[in-house]
């Protein structure tokens, strides 16, 4: 049993989280740790790609819950791309989808952050 | 009414339009009478006259209407009520050409009389012996029906002849049939996939006609009995022989076993949730087999059985509506009507032959091992079905060594389907030697238990042959539950966690002393959340709920008891 926990820093103020494994009371604290890179004012979007999550537990929906607080204290958003219908069931149990914008696919998540991009930057041209 | 599939247009329940139905009974009916081709060769190597190959065609259509009409009505406990063909099963073959050798076709049809009372005597045990047939058993018996198809079919795919030559325009035919089926059951959008066996058939037949394969000449006898006929069939000389009874009645088992997987992959192919056969709809079915093989030797041809490589088809064009099954029966009855109809497709060219039977054979080995890895396999169970589709590959391998043996033993050991069958059952049975169904595990309150209730259910899960999706279930709800006790503290030592197995349910036990544990049952909400991260571990009992199809808590002899309870 473990987790894999990947940040990317996709552009200025956007870092995507990747999990792979289980995240539960095992693995929450490495995982904790590993985010809190991210968790700077200046995040303003935070994507969890949710593709290789198996498993979520109430302590790792303890991490989520944490790392949204931080963002949208921030005025940030909180983004998730390809969540499995295992643990969509378990966010709508803890009431954790409202606010969240859900992509199903990284592709579509792309197409959300180069529009987002081009948006910034049309004023600047 | 179970969720049907979703490659599945008509389901077994479903009325498609009739036009829809006729057609695809239509192609059925002319699948069915490509296997005449069986009854054919007891004559052929009976030593036969014209005469007696009519009267064999006609019984045999007969045959197959009356047991698939009996087969797919399915009322009154007496047929399956699934799209299963009946048709003149190579299984009885080899036993009736000993039989007529010894003692002329009568013998052979009085003994397919016992041994059709014999598969209905046998159908009446049936559901008594469900825990023969767990899902990786009746897997190796489906992945074995479609192996045991792949030799006849290539050898008629490519047209092989005695010195083992490949002919080019057999192998052209051969190609452009099966090329013609498979594109049209994956490419065109719309219902064109229904009909993709009855097109590839008839180009089949045209690209024959084109390169020669079959002789236009030779289809002129096709009309020579006129095209409307009385059908006559000729009372059989039954006869009965106590040495042949054995051979009959190891030949009904094995078409009965074949009947099984046969009926099994109807209910998987009609069910998105398949987890376990129905044994009683399975055993009407053996019932109505039973009764066409009776009838079968009452009118003069071989045994009936269901035929795979129908319900293969109806899995591959997404229509098994047993509609279509029933109108099937009605067309094959027409047919005796019409000989010439019955006398071109008995003739029907030997590649196209082969390429129908590797289009079924592809579907029935894939639902085989879908069947088998639906469950975890644990060392056991890995050379149950291991060791047992070798075994039925050895009866492919060695026919040679085969041919010597008595005939009562060829007849389970020359069907690679019956030996490799009989192996899993065998396998299946000896390794429950020692395989307890109960099973407990004690844990620290530490973090680190999580893994290794994990660990406990993995193993215990591919010794008891469980389901992985139901497994998967109780290790999220069991680490859950572990991981608040451990986490709030709730255990003054150890957890121990028991849990029992049977094939309908799994029942998980958590004890433990100390603090009850908090089964907050109103929802919190995202702002409650967000003031408090920590009070997201309240959500626990929801979650563990959302796993397990029953939760209990209580506390008897001053323990902390959470019981989970899980269909399988």
């Amino acid at each position: 049993m473990s987790l894999i926990t990947k940040i990317e820093n996709r552009m200025p103020g956007c870092y995507v989280v990747k999990f792979i494994g289980r995240l539960d009371g095992t693995t929450y604290a490495d995982s904790e740790t590993e985010i809190a890179s991210a968790l700077i004012p200046e995040t303003k979007t935070l994507v969890f790609d949710m593709t290789n999550l198996d498993y979520i537990s109430s302590m790792g929906l303890r991490v989520i819950l944490k790392a949204r607080k931080f963002i949208e204290g921030n005025g940030g958003d909180v983004h998730t791309i390809n969540m499995q219908p295992q643990i969509e069931k378990v966010f709508k149990i803890a009431n954790l989808l409202q606010g969240m914008t859900l992509f199903a696919s990284i592709k579509e998540a792309d197409d959300y952050f180069d529009a987002m991009q081009k948006k910034v930057l049309d004023p600047l041209e | 009414m179970e969720q049907k599939p979703a490659n599945i247009i008509y389901g077994v329940d479903d009325i498609p339009p009739f036009r829809t139905t006729l057609l695809l009974a239509v192609q059925h009916a002319v699948l069915a009478l490509v296997f005449i081709v069986y009854p054919l060769m007891l004559v052929s190597e009976a030593g036969g006259t014209q005469v007696d190959a009519e009267g064999v065609v006609t019984a045999s259509i007969l045959v197959m209407a009356f047991a698939t009409f009996l087969q797919c009505l399915g009322r009154k406990g007496m047929g399956s009520g699934y799209l299963a063909v009946q048709f003149t099963s190579p299984i009885y073959l080899p036993v009736s050409i000993q039989a007529a050798k010894m003692g002329g076709m009568g013998l052979a049809f009085g003994m397919t009389v016992f041994a059709g009372i014999f598969s209905v005597i046998f159908s009446r045990f049936l559901k008594y012996l469900r825990h023969l047939f767990p899902a990786e058993v009746c897997g190796v018996a489906v992945v074995m029906l479609g192996i045991s198809m792949a030799g006849p079919a290539v050898t008629r795919f490519l047209g092989l002849h005695g010195n083992n030559s490949v002919d080019p325009h057999a192998l052209a035919v051969a190609f452009i049939t099966l090329s013609l089926m498979v594109a049209l059951s994956i490419w065109p959008r719309g219902h064109i996939r229904l009909y993709s066996v009855l097109i590839g058939l008839t180009a089949g037949y045209g690209a024959s006609l084109w390169l020669g394969v079959i002789d236009p000449a030779g289809l002129h006898a096709v009309t020579e009995k006129g095209f409307l006929a009385l059908p006559t069939v000729p009372l059989p000389d039954w006869q009965f022989q106590w040495t042949l009874l054995t051979p009959f009645l190891m030949t009904a088992l094995v078409s009965s076993l074949d009947t099984v997987a046969c009926l099994i992959t109807c209910e998987k192919i009609n069910q998105a949730e398949w987890t376990r056969p129905d044994m009683a709809r399975v055993s009407s079915g053996v019932l109505a087999d039973g009764i066409g093989a009776a009838a079968s030797g009452a009118l003069g041809t071989i045994g009936a059985g269901v035929s795979s490589a129908h319900i293969a088809l109806s899995s591959a064009t997404g229509a098994t509506a047993r509609r279509i099954g029933i109108l099937t029966a009605i067309v094959l009855l027409a047919t005796a009507f019409i000989p010439p109809i019955a006398i071109l497709l008995s003739r029907m060219p030997a590649p196209v032959i082969g390429a129908v039977l590797i289009y079924a054979a592809a579907f029935l080995i894939t639902s085989g091992m879908e069947l088998i890895v639906a469950r975890m396999l644990d060392t056991r169970r890995i050379f149950m079905v291991g060791g047992s589709i070798i075994v039925g590959l050895a009866a492919i391998q060695l026919t040679e060594l085969i041919r010597q043996l008595p005939v009562w033993l060829y007849s389970i050991v020359g069907s690679p389907f019956a030996v490799a069958s009989l192996c899993a059952i065998a396998l299946n049975l000896l390794f429950r030697i020692g395989t307890s169904q109960s099973a407990s595990l004690r844990v620290e309150p530490q973090l680190a238990s999580l893994s290794e209730a994990v660990r406990f259910f993995e193993s215990r899960g591919a010794a008891w042959g469980a389901r992985r999706q139901v497994i998967q279930r109780v290790e999220a709800a069991v680490s859950e539950l572990l991981e608040t006790v451990i986490q709030m503290g709730l255990a003054d030592g150890d957890i121990d966690i028991r849990a029992r197995f049977d094939e309908y349910h799994l029942d998980v036990v958590v004890l433990y002393s100390g603090v009850p544990f908090p089964d907050a049952q109103e929802c919190l909400s995202p702002e409650q959340l967000f003031a408090d991260e920590n009070a997201v571990l309240s959500l626990s009992g929801s979650l563990i709920r959302q796993y397990a199809d029953r939760v209990v808590f209580d506390a008897p002899k001053e323990r902390q008891r959470i019981s989970l309870h899980f269909e399988h």
